[in-house]
């Protein structure tokens, strides 16, 4: 068990991002946010919408507007009653349709002058800011997120502590015969129960072929993953990759895992973990403040001379409002990219290294920490090999 | 590889002088590729997720396979990404896209606008959401059944809840009941999360408070699947007893289901205090001034009182068809 960062207070854990959000944006020189992404729009505002399809989603948008110079976001929003309690009345409003020409001029009209920050736009709302000047909303966004309070990171821990006790109902599901949906039916069913706020990501359950050769299909010639969950029958030593994300209060988190179905890893199963637990602790070894990320990818490669994961995933992703956002670490952006990560503490980093033995399949599973002041503190458990006795 | 929706949209496309669409949502991409990716709860940024060029009538997806719709090909396929600079590559390695003047975009960011003008750098950008709305109009029998079959796994959602819906339930139990009856019948993915919501005044129907159920309380059930990508709902309305009631549809239902044929204007339904919007890859807005035609498919909910009802309708030359019809 992981333990306890804070006593969680989600109003002190809003007023402190609102307090890091202002001071970004006075940094990045925006004096008021735009937002339309729904979790950039939790970030800001801590609102919350019903969990619900893309194309719903979006229709059902909340949009906020974060002025530099008021402690208090504006919020448009369908559903007042998933607003935060010390919103005040007056900056609580009615939906604003910014799918549409009308409620997008509506939405601009009423912006104060001076530099506009904007994330993502319905492309009406975007044809309406044409003549305004508008830069990457992300200028503030990213250094606001970049690093987490002791209430995110306790937001953090919850709810991957959730998604793993959930999972526990999905490993019994998983036996010969079962229908790999029917993973997902007990994992889904097991986080409602257990207070999710909501699902995020079609819980993947894939099974794995021992070489990419087997398919599916590969546009890069590496394992293909994830994919989304079908009802495929499991059979006695199918190799499952395990991925589910799942949200609370607004904070994401991330589950990895291989399962062998009825049945103990075999030596090639073992030797692969072997490999990936020993890649993860290399790494965490140099996991703290001060450290870049190409420090992280050089102790992860350098026994080997091979990056042991996914050329277009990464060593590691950070986990906050959403499921994968910085700091990336590993990523195709290359060795400069990489350099110009360094690791502070409040930052939360995922691992998620790939053992691939092509023709003996591979492993992947996902650790979870935090950056300390002198180090690093487990926001997940530790990865276990599956099945072993 | 063509399909009835690919060949309207380029069709559109032609009329309305677009040489290319880039879109991020992934409705638009499944409509006019097939593409089955993996699904994401949430609005998702405008991204390049899928290109159509209208010169060569190709569809090019971001996808690392096309495990699922194989009829795709993979040779269209470009793998995913962190690097801007790969990213335009590929972009600029589809065969028209870079020449295109007018591009249809479904979403904007400052960030992708940057992109896109190093990769078509005299294009316009127009609205692709006119040509979607259009396609979504377009009567189809694939497009029936492929709601009604989405309607008979949100009707089975349903009834699970009820099943559960006991005195000192809570509302998260419930929604956990629906995703994993959904997910025995192969749907993993919901059009919405389902919602047990006590009807006290005021109260929403939509984010529920979590607080134990009580016997006697009338209580709306919400359930809506997402199955390959079609969606439909339904709500209901229980009082809470052992087992919970099933209340009839609130005064003036049948009036309402009636109205729902070929002429009548939405906005006459919004008069009569319905809630009516179209459904097939998602919500499909309608304006008040639309008329119903046959082949329209559409969300009918209505809430008075203590009772709250919501049905999938056809509308048929015959008049309106229940797709969530209770067996």
């Amino acid at each position: 068990m992981t333990t306890p960062v804070c006593t969680l207070d989600l109003a002190r854990m809003r007023r402190a991002r609102t307090d890091k959000l202002r001071t970004a944006m006075a940094a990045a020189g925006i004096d008021t946010l735009v937002l339309c992404n729904q979790s950039n729009v939790s970030y800001a505002t801590g609102a919350r919408v019903p969990a619900s399809d893309h194309v719903r989603a979006s229709w059902w948008r909340a949009v906020a507007v974060v002025d530099r110079t008021d402690p208090s976001p504006h919020l448009y929003t369908e559903f007042p009653e998933g607003s935060a309690s010390d919103l005040p009345n007056d900056h609580l409003h009615p939906a604003v349709e910014v799918e549409s020409a009308q409620g997008a001029a509506e939405l601009v009209a009423s912006l104060p002058g001076g530099q506009l920050g904007l994330d993502d736009a319905p492309f009406p709302l975007w044809q309406a800011l044409r003549a305004r000047d508008v830069v990457d909303a992300n200028r503030a966004l990213a250094p606001a997120k970049l690093t987490k309070t002791i209430d995110e990171l306790e937001c953090i821990r919850q709810a991957q502590a959730i998604n793993e006790r959930a999972i526990r109902a999905a490993r019994t599901a998983a036996q010969s015969g079962a229908l790999a949906t029917d993973l997902s039916g007990a994992f889904l069913r097991a986080i409602a129960e257990l207070g999710a706020t909501s699902n995020t990501v079609d819980p993947v359950f894939q099974v794995m072929p021992r070489s990419v050769a087997v398919g599916p299909a590969s546009v890069t010639g590496e394992p293909v993953f994830p994919l989304p969950t079908r009802p495929h029958k499991l059979a006695d030593g199918d190799v499952l990759w395990v991925d589910t994300g799942i949200n609370l209060n607004g904070y994401a988190s991330d589950f990895g895992a291989t399962w062998i179905v009825g049945g103990e890893p075999d030596h090639h199963a073992r030797t692969q973990f072997g490999e990936w637990r020993a890649t993860v602790d290399r790494v965490l070894e140099a996991t703290k403040p001060g450290a870049t990320g190409a420090d992280l990818v050089r102790v992860a490669t350098e026994r080997t001379g091979r990056r042991p994961w996914l050329s277009y995933f990464y060593l590691a992703h950070g986990i906050g409002t959403d499921s994968a956002e910085m700091p990336l670490i590993g990523t195709d952006r290359g060795d400069e990219f990489d350099a110009s990560i360094v690791l502070q503490p409040g930052m939360v980093v995922v691992f998620e290294p790939v053992l691939w033995d092509d023709g003996n399949c591979g492993h992947r599973s996902e650790e979870v920490v935090a950056i300390t002041e002198d180090g690093y503190l487990w926001l997940s458990n530790r990865a276990e090999l599956d099945g072993a006795t | 590889m063509t399909t009835p929706e690919l060949d309207y949209c380029l069709t559109e496309m032609q009329r309305r002088g677009i040489d290319a669409l880039i879109l991020g949502r992934e409705a638009n991409a499944r409509a006019v590729s097939g593409a089955d990716r993996l699904w994401l709860s949430g609005t998702r940024p405008f991204a390049t997720g899928c290109v159509v060029v209208r010169k060569t009538a190709a569809v090019h997806l971001l996808a690392n396979s096309n495990d699922g719709f194989e009829q795709f090909p993979i040779e269209r396929c470009f793998p995913l990404t962190w690097s801007p600079a790969k990213l335009l590559g590929e972009l600029r390695a589809i065969p028209g896209l870079a020449d295109a003047a007018t591009v249809g975009v479904d979403g904007m960011s400052p960030a992708m606008h940057e992109l896109l003008g190093e990769l078509v750098p005299r294009a316009d950008f127009n609205d692709a959401g006119p040509i979607f709305a259009g396609m979504w109009r377009v009567p189809s029998a694939d497009k029936v059944q492929a709601v009604a079959d989405a309607a008979r796994v949100a009707c089975n959602g349903l009834a699970a809840m009820a099943a559960f819906l006991r005195d000192g339930v809570r509302a998260r139990v419930l929604r956990g009941v629906c995703a994993e009856r959904f997910a025995a019948l192969g749907v993993t993915t919901p059009a919405f999360e389902a919602v047990a919501a006590p009807i006290d005044g005021g109260a929403s129907s939509w984010l529920a408070p979590e607080r134990l159920i009580g016997a006697g309380e009338h209580v709306a059930l919400r359930a809506g699947a997402l199955r390959h990508g079609w969606e439909a709902s339904l709500a209901r309305t229980y009082v809470v007893d052992e087992p919970s009631v099933a209340q009839p549809p609130p005064d003036g239902w049948s009036d309402l289901v009636a109205l729902c044929q070929a002429g009548t204007r939405v906005g006459h339904l919004r008069d009569l205090d319905a809630v009516v919007y179209g459904l097939g890859r998602g919500v499909e807005p309608y304006d008040d001034d639309l008329a119903l035609e046959a082949g329209m498919v559409l969300a009918l909910e209505l809430h008075r009182g203590r009772r709250l009802h919501q049905d999938v309708l056809h509308v048929t030359d015959n008049g309106p068809l229940i797709l969530t019809a209770d067996d």
